[in-house]
């Protein structure tokens, strides 16, 4: 995972930065250098594309950019107002290409699901135990899907998911366990 | 229809090859088409000098209306029934 948590005078100091940005955007060039990796790769894990998600983060930063006016410091990562403005900019890549979103997932990070879900150890998922859970998958709203991937996909910590859903820790929390409780009645149902 | 297309990760790119579709210069850029767009697709009603002149419409409208009504009539007297009932009775 390409993110680290980051202190309060890291964020404060990322801070003075964006500052120095909104007056003359020119200086937004060391915030566009130490967020474009982070950022490209969130994007190519959604869309798998390479070109593409290279024109979308190149999108990602000039409204960031556009809008840097408008930016305030809440005590919160920068980056997290750059994964927010990624979200939007590839739900609305998607909704104009009708196209099927694309999820990415790993064996393990699948596995990781799996065990929140069953409660049970497993040391590797069954091909039919991976396919029962994808299709139930299927039944999750984007909002839904967004947290999943967030949280066992990406491996994000609470923190970070609430910083880029801009909500309490305590509520992406909860929305994330309400979201596995849905999933266990969604495979209960179909196993019947 | 499925909603969702599930694909199984694949190796990140190296950081050299990311590095390479970066470009501050096209930033800067689409940051000005946007704010040229925006400017373009501006709504007339806030546009700073279609407000002075509505203002200035306003204005002259106000001053000719007001110019119609101040001449001599507001300045001639009225005059009282009494005075017309016993002039007529002279």
């Amino acid at each position: 995972m390409e993110t680290k948590h980051q202190t309060i005078s890291e964020i404060e100091a990322e801070w003075g930065l964006v500052q120095k940005a909104q007056k003359d955007p020119a200086l937004f060039a060391p915030l566009y250098n130490k967020h474009f990796k982070p950022i490209f790769l969130f994007v190519l894990r959604r869309l798998q594309e390479e070109d593409l998600a290279a024109d979308l983060t190149a999108l990602v930063f000039s409204k960031a950019l556009y809008n840097l006016h408008r930016y305030s410091y809440k005590g919160v990562p920068f980056s997290a107002w750059l994964y927010q403005i990624a979200l939007n900019e590839i739900q609305s890549h998607y909704r104009q290409s009708k196209k099927e979103r694309v999820v990415s997932f790993s064996s393990e990070t699948l596995l990781s699901l799996s065990h929140d879900i069953n409660e049970e150890e497993e040391l590797e998922l069954l091909a039919e135990r991976e396919q029962q859970l994808l299709q139930s998958l299927e039944e999750l709203t984007e909002e839904e899907m967004v947290y999943i991937e967030l949280r066992f996909f990406e491996g994000r910590s609470f923190k970070e998911i609430a910083d880029i859903r801009q909500v309490t820790e305590n509520n992406a929390k909860v929305k994330t366990y309400r979201i596995i409780e849905r999933l266990r009645k969604i495979i209960l149902i179909r196993k019947r | 229809m499925a909603k969702y297309q599930f694909k199984k990760k694949s190796d990140e790119p190296s950081d050299e090859h990311i590095r390479s579709k970066m470009d501050f210069n096209k930033i800067l850029q689409q940051q000005q088409d946007l704010n040229n767009y925006k400017l373009a697709t501006k709504p007339l009603y806030k546009k700073p000098l279609f407000l002075g002149f509505i203002i200035l419409i306003g204005i002259i409208c106000l001053m000719l209306i007001f110019d119609e009504q101040s001449p001599e009539d507001a300045t001639v007297k009225p005059v009282r029934d009494s005075v017309v009932v016993d002039s007529l009775k002279k």
